[in-house]
């Protein structure tokens, strides 16, 4: 089975069953009681035990609770097929329109829309069971039921058009893995609090201006009677029912969201060998940590992320280290060693040359055409390399073509590249290149006292060099756009933040190998220009 | 268990503690002693003065009737200022405390007690809500107002560069290889609790203070004195602003911080910006965090009598009792002891830990030193006062010297420490400054290959350098000291001075708590 495969078979759904689990449960002891609390309280009964009551009797005999599952089911379905580790930047407003109009975004807008329709209208119903549901038609003669109705549905489909727009559009889908992990229940707990309740509100939450607009344009809608008989559905019990449920729609979104991100990001131990190390002709996808690292999305991710863990220089981390720096019996070979170093070498030097591609074409060296020979090579870097298609006449015609376009103002405006979009966009995918960094620099560092067979150090040079080439890349991009005065409300995008996350890492890397072999490094092979730097690094004046 | 009487008798007065040889700590003039100081250190030797402009305490820390003398007042002209000054609530608070004036009757004085509480109660319920505008705790800021210049100064983990807080909440960074010397002040750097430089960098420097933590870039061959507010990046979060506490994790890529407002400890990754609760609990503020050097533990020391150690793979901890909050904590270097003293006992306590799961600390603190205030005859026949509530500890990278700082007496007490097999502090003698100058905070350096530089911050203001040159001693392999030391049932005996006086005495109990270690449990008991 593909590595890939097993991964969504074996670790992601069993993730999105503890999300729903753990959002049922939240609804019950949450949105649901509240509203059963005040439905109760608002009919005058103020009895505690009464309410009590009411509450345990929701909890013991949970029915009501099918709507919400089937929202989140669904919500949980859309967030698993849309979810991405990198941000997605528009290289251009064509782009933009492009994923706005396709059908992919339609058809799960629609059922993002849908589900928190649905959801709105539940806890409506569970506030006050008066108002009418939008599952159960209402009388011939019931104009009034049939605004309120429409009211309430159109209500929740614009919150979750909204909602969708920011979730499909806006980076809502980009999974952050968090910086430390605690335990889930202490994960759960802090996003829990008054604080995320209004920032829940602030972000997902309803304003008196669009309920106001929403009952006015209904009204306008319906043209047969007159526009002030739309101030019929602005009754306060609609108003104050439906103020609460997009409330809780929205603290119930928000937690759902988190929830997922939490569960989906938690970390994976993957081993570094595996029973087909000995049986080699076995399936080579097995569930290792060097096919990991060759992957690509959410595995590939968290793989880098099981890298940095275990090459942190923390003693429990020893005995998992010490496996890396094994070699294999018989043949001692550094199997282990190599299986984790070139898909991470690869994945910075494919970095670096997008990088150069893009900023400074004239530094990219002129590949020979002649194949390496894996023989000579000491490691085989380029397994990944990305093999040309044959169609490059197809694709400069096209490009000829769309520079043709672009020097009509209209098509300008559609196709040309906005400022520096595609830098941004390389960035977006910096972060398992930024857990390379960190987890080689320190590799290399604990090299010094743990690798007992020189596996590691004769490809120092070679990680050196691959880190000072990315930093002269990064360093020599303009810093202008990636600078923001401390203090200001608005917070940077992702893509600027791991630019400047690359930077410090390449950084504390190269300081953390100079300072751990000190002036000794300098008597590897290297280059003068690397040298020099290097030298700077051990003087301590690259800042 | 050592006490304050095994120490050396202190400098004679008149002179200061200059330097340290040979385990013996030698005092001169104090022009001499700088000049010793200098010619010890050479081109190492970082002089923090700030020239002929005059550091003014930051208008945050100072009021306008420090500037007037009292004089007496009716109890009614009392209350009344207090409301022009600070508002109904300080009126109250004034008739409260005039009920024995005679003037206000008790009936005032009962309603204004009955008001406060509400509003007592009031404020408690507004904590709940995320405010960024509070005060700074008397605990973390207590280095304030102690009339010097400089307030504390923090070394560079790797070079020889010193940054040093004043008092108008300003750093300054002093270099030996450079005559500049940057200023760093910005429009948000008020109150300011802490500075720590990051590790296996040149050029960051974290700044605790009211609205967050500063994150300075200082390009180290750049030769601007006053960087511009795009060398700053703030990190702040509604949990911890204002700052008490922050430390780096020892690789420099993660910062834990704590603050005033809530008791959450949260951790950044500095690079990526982003911030994740790594514990919430509802005890009261946290006043203390620290990353042990190995950076699997880290300690949290709250502002009521417990404090944590957590283990940083799923943050789990291990929580201790005490009779009162944690003063000062240190780690040793290879990150098996912690020692610790509270704000009101005059105690050094120890705790051990051994790898493995959990946190794997030990259930009861050893004391290991009695710093009770003592009186010593000088050399002079003068009789002066040692010891006390201490006010912080001061550890060198290679855990070899022990710096005690006191609240208020005048002299340091240090202290030699070794691993071999278990903890073991030897007398080291007292160090003094000028005369009536009290210790402010002290800091080892910490890039030194062989020997130590204790630089001390004393009440005038001034920052003097103690070199102390000695042999290292060949440490021990750390699992096996924390094996060794806590796993024997004779503790008294392991945390010991000269195998006579034995630390016999444990009062701090750890409470279990879910998260336990199964490794130490029974192993480590009280006598």
């Amino acid at each position: 089975m593909a590595m890939e495969e097993l991964f969504t078979k074996e670790v992601l759904r069993w993730r999105s069953i503890r999300v729903l689990t753990c959002c049922l449960l939240f609804q019950l002891i949450g949105p649901m009681s509240w509203c059963i609390t005040f439905h109760t309280i608002s009919q005058g009964i103020l009895n505690p035990f009464s309410i009590l009551y009411n509450v345990l009797a929701m909890w013991l005999f949970p029915t009501r609770l099918a709507v919400p599952f089937v929202c989140f089911v669904v919500l949980s379905h859309v967030y698993n097929k849309s979810f991405t580790v990198s941000a997605w930047v528009p290289i251009t407003r064509w782009e933009t329109w492009r994923r706005f109009l396709s059908l992919s975004f339609f058809l799960k807008s629609c059922m993002i829309m849908l589900s928190c329709a649905f959801l709105t209208n539940f806890y409506v119903s569970l506030v006050n069971p008066d108002l009418p549901s939008i599952l159960i038609p209402c009388q011939p003669e019931g104009a009034l039921c049939n605004k309120r109705k429409a009211f309430i549905l159109y209500m929740g489909l614009m919150n979750g058009a909204y909602y969708a727009y920011y979730y499909l559009m806006d980076n809502g889908n980009l999974l952050i893995p968090a910086t430390v992990y605690p335990s889930r229940l202490q994960r759960v707990k802090s996003k829990i609090s008054i604080s995320k309740v209004k920032e829940a509100y602030n972000k997902h939450g309803p304003s008196m201006i669009s309920f106001l607009i929403l009952g006015i344009m209904l009204n306008l809608l319906n043209g047969k009677s007159s526009w002030t008989d739309g101030f019929v559905i602005l009754d306060i019990p609609l108003m104050v029912t439906m103020f609460m449920a997009t409330i809780l729609w929205a603290i119930s979104i928000t937690f759902f969201n988190d929830i997922f991100h939490i569960f989906i990001t938690e970390p994976i131990e993957i081993p570094l060998t595996s029973e087909e190390d000995i049986n080699p002709e076995t399936d080579l996808d097995s569930w290792r940590l060097s096919h990991a690292l060759s992957s690509s999305g959410l595995l590939q991710l968290l793989a880098f992320m099981d890298l940095k863990t275990l090459a942190a220089l923390e003693p429990r981390n020893f005995v998992r280290r010490s496996q890396i720096y094994a070699i294999s019996q018989p043949g001692g070979h550094p199997r282990n060693w190599l299986g984790i170093m070139n898909p991470s070498l690869n994945l910075i030097r494919k970095f670096t040359d997008r990088l150069r591609r893009h900023n400074c074409p004239e530094e990219i060296p002129k590949v020979p055409v002649k194949p390496l020979d894996p023989s000579v090579a000491s490691t085989d870097i380029n397994k990944n390399a990305v093999v040309k298609a044959p169609t490059v006449t197809m694709k400069e015609r096209l490009q000829k073509i769309l520079d043709g376009l672009k020097k009509y103002p209209v098509f300008a405006y559609f196709l040309a590249e906005l400022p520096d979009a595609t830098n941004r966009s390389i960035f977006a995918d910096a972060l398992p290149v930024i857990w390379a960094v960190q987890a080689f620099g320190d590799l290399v560092s604990s090299s010094f006292t743990e690798d007992k067979y020189g596996v590691a150090q004769r490809n120092i040079p070679d990680i050196l060099a691959a880190f000072l080439q990315l930093q002269k890349v990064v360093d020599g991009l303009s810093r202008g756009t990636i600078s923001k005065r401390a203090g200001t409300s608005d917070s940077l995008p992702a893509e600027f933040k791991l630019r400047r996350a690359l930077r410090s890492a390449l950084r504390s890397a190269l300081y953390t190998v100079t300072t751990t072999f000190g002036p000794s490094i300098l008597e590897m092979k290297m280059s003068a220009e690397y040298q020099s730097k290097l030298q700077l690094y051990l003087d301590f004046k690259e800042g | 268990m050592i006490s304050l009487e095994h120490l050396m008798q202190p400098p004679p007065s008149g002179q200061i503690t200059s330097h340290e040889s040979h385990g013996h700590l030698y005092s001169s003039e104090p022009s001499e002693a700088v000049m010793t100081t200098k010619n010890w250190l050479g081109q190492q030797f970082v002089e923090v003065t700030v020239g002929q402009e005059p550091v003014r305490t930051a208008h945050s820390k100072q009021e306008a009737r420090d500037a007037f003398y009292a004089h007496k007042e009716t109890a009614w002209q009392r209350v009344m200022f207090a409301y022009y000054e600070d508002g109904w609530e300080a009126a109250l608070k004034e008739i409260m405390n005039s009920r024995t004036d005679g003037r206000i009757l008790q009936a005032a004085s009962k309603v204004a007690s009955c008001t406060l509480k509400l509003l007592r109660i009031a404020n408690k319920v507004q904590e709940l809500l995320p405010s960024p505008k509070r005060t700074i705790s008397s605990a973390t800021s207590l280095a304030h107002g102690t009339g010097g210049s400089v307030v504390s100064v923090a070394w560079h983990p790797h070079t020889c560069t010193l940054a040093a807080v004043f008092c108008d909440d300003t750093v300054r960074v002093f270099s030996a290889s450079y005559s500049i010397t940057p200023l760093l002040k910005h429009r948000l750097q008020k109150s300011v609790t802490q500075i720590a430089w990051m590790p296996y960098s040149a050029s960051q420097l974290a700044v605790g203070c009211e609205g967050g933590i500063l994150l300075w870039t200082l390009d180290p061959v750049n030769v601007v004195t006053r960087p511009s507010g795009s060398c700053v990046m703030l990190l702040s979060h509604p949990s911890t602003t204002p700052v008490n506490a922050l430390s780096w994790h020892p690789k420099g890529n993660l910062l834990a911080c704590v603050g005033d407002s809530s008791s959450v400890l949260l951790v950044w990754d500095v690079g990526r910006e982003v911030s994740e609760v790594a514990h919430c609990g509802r005890q009261d503020s946290i006043s203390i965090v620290l990353w042990s050097p190995e950076g699997s533990r880290v300690f949290v020391g709250y502002a009521s009598k417990t404090m944590r150690v957590f283990e940083t793979q799923n943050w789990s901890y291990e929580w201790w009792s005490l009779d009162s909050p944690v003063q000062s904590a240190v780690w040793s270097a290879n990150g098996h002891v912690l020692l610790f003293v509270t704000q009101e006992e005059p105690i050094l306590f120890c705790i051990g830990f051994i790898d493995g799961e959990g946190v794997g600390g030990a259930k009861v603190a050893a004391q290991v030193a009695d710093f009770t205030a003592k009186e010593v005859t000088l050399e002079s026949s003068e009789n002066v006062i040692v010891g006390g509530a201490v006010r912080q500890l001061a550890w060198d990278p290679r855990s070899e010297r022990l710096a005690v700082i006191f609240r208020q007496t005048e002299y340091i007490a240090l202290f030699h420490t070794s691993f071999q097999p278990s903890l073991h502090l030897a007398p080291g003698g007292f160090i003094r400054g000028e005369m009536g100058r009290i210790p402010v905070t002290a800091s080892f350096r910490q890039n030194l290959a062989s020997g130590a530089v204790l630089s001390v911050v004393w009440s005038s203001g001034q920052v003097q350098h103690i070199p102390m040159r000695y042999a290292s001693r060949e440490m021990a392999r750390p699992a096996n000291i924390a094996h060794s030391s806590l796993l024997s049932p004779h503790i008294n005996h392991n945390i010991s001075f000269n195998t006579s006086v034995a630390a016999n005495i444990s009062l701090v109990h750890r409470v279990p708590s879910l998260p336990t270690s199964p490794l130490i449990g029974g192993l480590f008991t009280s006598p």
